[in-house]
């Protein structure tokens, strides 16, 4: 694995999972309609954390509901369906209400993607320093190492959590700047503050 | 460190005196072995426990037949 973080890539040569098949194949149809950015413990599974999940965390940049509804059918083409309805427009209005939605294959609800709209400054700051990984057929769009460690260890700090920060941290320890995690952590605070 | 390297480079997980602290030293002993092998390598592994819990989930588009 070979992270330029100047760059904000990473080469990964690793033989894909039938979890990555399911991000390589959901993010090719998205990309055409909105900017993304996955994030939380799919991005701790990809680059090596030894569990696994079902769901993937996705941002998307808000769209319009044109566009969301371009997306929706383009997804609904290609196999996909929503758990959450058939109806665009209720799925749309759940995304516009700060909630999440998620796509599987038809008739397979897991795996599946849980896709939100940032609801704050925070999650719309995660497209601004997000890292391109460049697999064997395809590439995906992540959040960046130190924000991923920041939200892991002071937001969702759950046992599981605590445990994707430290893999990446441990992996990339060389390579991490401290000082944005530090910040990140700072920014976190201050938006759980009353 | 919570690993113990010997002269081979090969290194032991230490086991945790808790069970928080026995995943955290295999965290750290899994990176070591990540790092020592490629990535063909270590995801290999990796996606046994992967595969064994999620399908294949290759599909046919609706519109054209085909894999996509």
């Amino acid at each position: 694995m070979d992270y330029k973080r100047e760059e904000r890539r990473i080469i990964l040569n690793r033989e894909l999972s039938n979890l990555d098949d399911f991000a390589l194949n959901f993010t090719r149809i998205v990309k055409k309609h909105a900017r993304y950015v996955i994030i939380s413990g799919y991005v701790s599974i990809l680059l090596g954390r030894t569990r696994t999940t079902e769901d993937i965390d996705m941002f998307i940049m808000p769209i319009s509901k044109e566009r969301f509804n371009e997306l929706y059918e383009d997804l609904i083409e290609n196999g996909f369906w929503c758990l959450n309805s058939d109806n665009p427009e209720i799925a749309f209005d759940y995304l516009k209400s700060g909630l999440a939605i998620r796509f599987s294959i038809e008739n397979m609800p897991i795996p599946n993607f849980e896709v939100k709209f940032p609801k704050d400054s925070l999650g719309l700051e995660t497209f601004n320093d997000s890292i391109e990984v460049i697999l064997p057929k395809g590439d995906l769009i992540i959040s960046c190492l130190e924000r991923h460690i920041a939200f892991k260890r002071y937001f969702l700090k759950s046992k599981k959590d605590l445990e994707d920060a430290g893999h990446i941290e441990e992996f990339f320890k060389e390579k991490l700047d401290y000082q944005k995690i530090n910040k990140i952590k700072n920014l976190i605070e201050s938006f759980e503050k009353p | 460190m919570q690993t113990e390297k010997n002269t081979n480079k090969r290194i032991f997980l230490i086991p945790g005196k808790t069970n928080d602290e026995d995943r955290q030293n295999f965290i750290y002993f899994w990176v070591h072995y990540m790092k020592e092998h490629s990535d063909d390598e270590w995801s290999k592994q990796q996606n046994n426990l992967i595969n064994s819990v999620i399908p294949d989930t290759k599909i046919k588009s609706k519109k054209s037949n085909r894999k996509i």
